[in-house]
């Protein structure tokens, strides 16, 4: 065919073969190289029995299974009603609306923990009820995202046709509609149980001391009781099952019949027939009960006992709270430097891989599925992997402060390549060659044709890497020293220790991390 | 028979519709024209209860149905571009609003079988919707709505999106499967010819004033 095989594309191939070594070697440096080393060096056949015929063990395994079942059918039983409102109908507020209850998931976990244990009672912070709170808080943009997209093809006059051959509203989601939902569905819900199933920093600031997932037992065993073996066999039964939960879901996996990839404009609410208030109340509704808990956060930040005070806000900056050792100043700009530097690293390299697999066809399959694997080993398993790996000379990086950034960008690395990709695909060849004949280079015809329209992807990909880096967790837990604490394990720490001051400041500083991330975010 | 009587209907500040009133006789095809924004869909829709009407009554046998919702009215709608159900093969298509009348299963296979031998498409009971050509899916379309034998169809621009040649060679084809089913009609379409094939009478809406 003409377009691929024209000479810019020929020239775009060498050069992204070149290119592709740079994130090959760091990609196999600090992702491959520390989880394989840990698994070969840790994973014998007497710590999988010793874990396998622990009763403590299985009693964990069973509470992160049935949690995230439990998280993931209350998640769809929330979000399918106000995905429908969203996506078939436009109202007053309803960008507002969508706004709203897709902020928690760009939004780091502890910030989310801590604003579902700001709006709980005393007694009943630490438990299931508040992990699930938050796990249905950040996930129901899961289901905004890919269930919405795909409820907004299904033509407005399809579902009237069903009306109007005496289907019921019932019978015509049930026979009409959700059969063409129904791959959509399934995928949100695996993405959903991954998510729950894996989770860590929630789990950490709201399970207490009784509750642990399979994730905060890793860390465990691996940091409080230095039992390595144990803790990476855990890690391995993790990746076990959610590549079986991959493989089992992509059993599922069907074309939808006769999908049109055209999206259904929303109707204006106003002129449906019937039913106008409800539909604008579960919008209104689900966003203020998604809006509650933050609202919370802000306003716990500034309560100290029944009175307000902004003691909580003020320590945050006077020096008071280096007694349990935070300098809060040097930790925001830290954090900000690290998120700055992992979205430098992130994007160029998420760039060409994403390039490289538009241009390179025969390499799509296996770079999207390289990298894909950070979000099948977690960030848990990561920073587990690199304290094993790294400690001994001429590696011993372990308590390096770049680390962090390169670790962050890592994290990040899946979701900058499923947004490029998409990107670059929809840019016409037509218009590289046209560039071409005008004398355009191919670095030029690049810069001027792939790059220029790219601006808002890779703004979108920065802000994205950014967030994940100022708010990460899980991997940052195991890496990170006194000198090198970021914001999240600051409010982890701060969440976990006794006394009303030091809790609200973790509110303020929770608070202060939600609008960093909030105002990043609204590049995207 | 069916009476609209003083129908209105405004989206915004926009008046779609202005206190419209006409009757349709029963086994009466009344094609409606117009240009562009006339309110020809509206008033399709308005009929089978798919849009909030401002004033006005829709009766048919004396029955007021203005107050009823969609799938009660009992009014048989084809929409542009057919609107078939992807997930579901011809047969299924078809058999939908007999479902849900809750029909026998071996009464509803003879409907179908009856359906599709009235639109002259006996062997497609198995194919799926997609394989269809646009000329068969509009047919199919038509089975679809006649088959719970509603006593009104509204069929909102059937033939949209046909080459020429097609569009009134299936005109034709729909106006002889209509008289055939003996069925009250109201069709709308901007295309004066191919009102002039489908309907008994012709309806032009004028434009009116539109601001409120």
């Amino acid at each position: 065919m003409m377009t691929s095989d024209s000479t810019i594309i020929i020239s775009y191939r060498r050069i992204f073969v070149y290119l592709l070594i740079i994130p090959a070697l760091w990609f196999a440096l600090f992702f491959v190289y520390p989880t394989l080393y840990a698994f070969v060096s840790l994973v014998s056949f007497e710590a999988i029995s010793s874990v396998l015929s622990s009763s403590t063990i299985w009693r964990v395994v069973w509470f992160t299974t049935w949690q995230a079942v439990v998280s993931t059918c209350i998640t769809l039983a929330v979000a399918l009603p106000v995905t429908w409102t969203i996506s078939r109908f436009t109202f007053p507020g309803a960008r507002w609306v969508r706004g709203i209850i897709s902020t928690p998931f760009v939004l780091p976990t502890v910030v989310v923990a801590g604003a579902v244990m700001s709006l709980l009672p005393l007694n009943y912070q630490f438990g299931v009820q508040g992990i699930i709170i938050a796990h249905v808080l950040f996930n129901i943009a899961v289901v905004i995202r890919i269930v919405g997209s795909r409820w907004s093809m299904i033509p407005h006059d399809a579902v009237r046709a069903a009306a109007t051959l005496g289907a019921s509203p019932m019978q015509t989601f049930l026979t009409v509609t959700l059969p063409q939902l129904r791959q959509s569905i399934i995928n949100a819900a695996t993405i959903i149980f991954l998510f729950t199933f894996t989770s860590f920093g929630v789990v950490i600031v709201l399970g207490g001391i009784r509750l642990r997932t399979i994730e905060v037992e890793v860390y465990t065993y691996a940091i409080r009781l230095g039992q390595f073996d144990t803790a990476m066999t855990l890690a391995l039964l993790q990746i076990i099952v959610i590549s079986a939960v991959l493989i089992l879901t992509s059993f599922t996996l069907q074309k939808t019949a006769g999908t049109a990839n055209v999206v259904a404009k929303p109707l204006p609410l106003a002129q449906h027939p019937r039913h106008r208030y409800t539909i604008a109340a579960i919008a209104y509704v689900t966003a203020l009960i998604v809006a509650a808990p933050f609202l919370s956060l802000l306003v716990r930040s500034f309560r100290v006992g029944n009175s307000w005070a902004l003691s909580g806000w003020r320590n945050l900056w006077n020096g008071s709270l280096e007694r349990v050792g935070l300098d809060v100043p040097a930790i925001v700009m830290r954090s900000l430097w690290f998120a700055f530097l992992s979205a430098l690293i992130a994007v160029p390299l998420g760039y060409i891989v994403a390039a490289a697999s538009v241009y390179l066809r025969k390499m799509r399959v296996p770079l999207l599925v390289l990298s894909s694997l950070p979000l099948v080993i977690s960030a848990v398993t990561l920073g587990f992997g690199i304290i094993v790996a790294f400690d001994s000379s001429p590696i011993d990086w372990r308590g390096k402060t770049w680390l962090l950034p390169i670790i962050h960008s890592l994290i990040a690395l899946p979701i900058i390549v499923h947004l490029l990709v998409p990107a670059l695909r929809t840019l016409p060849q037509s218009q590289r060659d046209a560039a071409s004949t005008l004398g355009a280079t191919p670095l030029r015809v690049w810069w001027s044709i792939d790059v220029r329209q790219m601006r808002s992807a890779i703004t979108s990909a920065g802000a994205i890497s950014f967030a994940v880096s100022i708010g990460e967790f899980g991997a940052t837990s195991f890496l990170t020293r006194s000198s090198t604490t970021t914001l999240p394990i600051a409010i982890g720490q701060l969440f976990g220790r006794p006394g009303t001051l030091l809790q609200n400041s973790g509110y303020a500083l929770a608070a202060l991390l939600a609008i960093i991330t909030g105002a990043v975010m609204s590049r995207a | 028979m069916l009476e609209i009587s003083h129908l209105t209907v405004t989206r915004g500040d926009t008046i779609v519709l202005h206190d419209l009133s006409f009757l349709v006789r029963t086994g009466e095809i009344i094609a409606v024209t117009g240009p562009s924004g006339s309110g020809k869909s509206t008033l399709l829709q308005a009929v089978a209860g798919l849009i909030r009407i401002d004033a006005g009554k829709i009766t048919l046998d004396s029955v007021d149905l203005t107050p009823l919702p969609t799938h009660k009215r009992n009014v048989g709608m084809m929409f542009q571009d057919g609107q078939l159900f992807p997930h579901m093969t011809v047969a299924e298509n078809i058999d939908f609003g007999l479902r849900m009348k809750k029909m026998d299963k071996t009464q509803r296979q003879q409907r179908v079988a009856e359906l599709l031998s009235l639109v002259q498409l006996e062997n497609y009971q198995q194919r799926p919707v997609n394989a269809l050509s646009g000329g068969e899916s509009r047919r199919i379309a038509l089975a679809r709505s006649l088959a719970p034998s509603p006593p009104v169809l509204l069929l909102d621009e059937p033939l949209t999106g046909l080459e020429e040649d097609l569009r009134y060679e299936l005109a034709t084809e729909l106006a002889r499967i209509i008289h055939l089913a003996g069925t009250t009609t109201i069709v709308v379409t901007h295309d004066l010819r191919e009102a002039k094939i489908l309907g008994n009478s012709v309806v032009a809406l004028h434009d009116i004033d539109r601001r409120t």
